[in-house]
């Protein structure tokens, strides 16, 4: 059981678990967490079940109360944890005290932290999950992103216990980022691999844009076909776009490749402007990673 | 261009069309097929595919000739299931669902451009496309987004330049040449001609949408206050 009161939080923190599955036929993305691995860590640092609701937040901080007795883990991108004026460590579970003043700061290294909390999250659950799509207001906390005033609250849990996990170690001057062929993998002109992409700035939850030299492309729109979350479009412009895990169920950009799911989160923690490259890796691989 | 000798997957016969198959995911297949195949086929390709498959398929997005099937298995024996299912295609194909739908002209925003850009009256309009068929051929695009062909050609109109940003659930608008109908509330860029009171996507049922792809669609006019009134 927990009970916390949102002080302060920027534009974009949201409930979000595993993601929806099985309602892309009628239109309905993913969504879930970005970075699955620290949601699942968040989880666990708390004795959650690993799949359980968690709090994710971009690019921001946040700042929240404890109204009661509650169990509390931060992990993914780098953020300062004070627990009221004492710095405490992130990766590791935490119990709060009633009235205790919890402030996170915006990430200093990656971009989503998670907010694990002791127990279940109360939230609308729509179509099989907890996360939260904003665009049709699904999901998590009434379908929108979290605001000064809420309350976030859990139910069950188990009995506080000290858990500590490593860091993740620190992306490296260019990343690797491993992909599948796709569907229109035959229409590209260059190998990927061999530009250095960056992230583009406005990145965000339905896609990351890259920025470097086009690629080239044989033929320019492809009749709207399925798309999901990891699949590299490329668009006329021959710069692409990962599309990530509020992207549209269709799109009408030859598909190249698709990022690993392995390599998912690792992507959606690249800072604006780290360098990657793209690198394709045999399909074996790639199954034996799924 | 050749960058790693890998197996290709192979063609599949599969519902008497030869397929290119291709991977969209680690466990999601993409069956391809020529850009001129009627989109009965794919619809009827894909109840198919649910009934060779069945709790194997985790998901299946349809588009206009391809079919991307999501499963929750070996990716060999889908595909195996799949090419030595070609005998069921000859049986019979299910009925098509008839779906009437009651519409609102009064709360078409945009029925008066619409008949401005074609040149005739707004009640031309209203005959015009109560006068027609039409046939949900793709959902997707936003949540539960129909698109719809069928159209008159004398009502096709451009997307609007600058897309609104809200537009209430039942919207039913032009896009162009096409037509569909925002079954959620969701920002929108066609020429709304009308509004329907059924919520044709509820969250509470199953499935959750009352028009599947392949369903024909014909409207029925209903008056703003038999809107208002409508379900009370």
């Amino acid at each position: 059981m927990g009970k916390l009161k949102v002080l302060s939080v920027g534009a974009l923190s949201t409930i979000q678990d595993e993601g929806r599955f099985g309602y892309r036929q009628f239109g309905i993305p993913q969504s879930g967490a970005m970075d699955i691995s620290a949601m699942q860590n968040a989880n666990h640092l708390v004795s959650n079940n690993p799949e359980w609701p968690v709090i994710e937040t971009a690019i921001q901080g946040m700042k929240l109360e404890a109204i009661d007795e509650t169990i509390i883990s931060v992990t993914g991108a780098v953020v300062t944890l004070k627990i009221n004026e004492h710095q405490v460590p992130m990766n590791a579970s935490h119990q709060l005290q009633q009235g205790d003043i919890l402030t996170i700061s915006k990430p200093m290294g990656g971009v989503y932290f998670y907010l694990g909390i002791g127990g279940q999250l109360r939230a609308n659950k729509d179509f099989g999950s907890y996360s939260t799509y904003i665009m049709a207001g699904f999901g998590g906390m009434e379908g929108r992103a979290l605001k000064k005033g809420d309350i976030l609250e859990t139910q069950g849990g188990k009995p506080f216990k000290k858990h500590v996990i490593k860091q993740g170690t620190k992306p490296s001057m260019t990343e690797t980022i491993r992909i599948m062929k796709g569907p229109e993998w035959k229409l590209l002109k260059d190998l990927p691999e061999r530009t250095i992409f960056q992230v583009d700035p406005s990145s965000n939850r339905m896609g990351i844009r890259l920025i470097g030299d086009p690629l080239g492309i044989d033929g320019k729109e492809i009749l709207s076909s399925a798309v999901i979350p990891g699949t590299i479009q490329l668009p006329p412009n021959g710069i692409p776009i990962v599309l990530m895990n509020d992207c549209q169920t269709t799109g009408g950009y030859p598909r190249i490749g698709k990022v690993v799911n392995e390599d998912m989160g690792r992507l959606s923690q690249l800072n604006p402007m780290h360098k990657l490259r793209l690198k394709i890796i045999p399909l074996e691989e790639a199954l034996e990673k799924r | 261009m050749n960058i790693l000798k890998e197996k290709e997957l192979p063609l599949l016969q599969f519902n008497k069309v030869s397929w290119d198959l291709f991977r969209l995911g680690e466990q999601s297949l993409l069956l391809q097929a020529p850009f001129d195949i009627p989109i009965e086929k794919i619809h009827d390709s894909a109840k198919l595919i649910k009934s060779v498959l069945g709790s194997l398929l985790t998901d299946i997005v349809p588009s206009y000739n391809s079919i991307a099937l999501f499963h929750s298995f070996e990716e060999s024996t889908i595909i195996e299931k799949l090419s030595t299912a070609r005998g069921i295609s000859q049986k019979k194909s299910t009925p098509i669902q008839k779906v009437e739908i009651p519409i609102c002209y009064e709360l078409g925003l945009d029925l008066e451009h619409v008949a401005e850009h074609s040149g005739i009256s707004q009640d031309e309009v209203i005959d015009i496309h109560l006068n027609d068929t039409y046939r949900a051929i793709l959902i997707g695009f936003t949540p539960g987004f129909i698109y719809m062909d069928g159209l008159d050609e004398r009502l096709a109109c451009p997307r609007k330049a600058n897309p609104r940003k809200y537009l209430e659930f039942g919207s039913i608008g032009i896009g162009g040449e096409q037509t569909g109908i925002y079954s959620l509330a969701s920002p929108g860029g066609w020429n709304i001609i009308g509004r329907t009171p059924l919520h044709l996507f509820d969250y509470k049922k199953q499935p959750p949408m009352s028009v599947e792809v392949g369903s024909e669609v014909s409207y029925v006019r209903i008056t703003k206050q038999e809107f208002e009134s409508w379900g009370s």
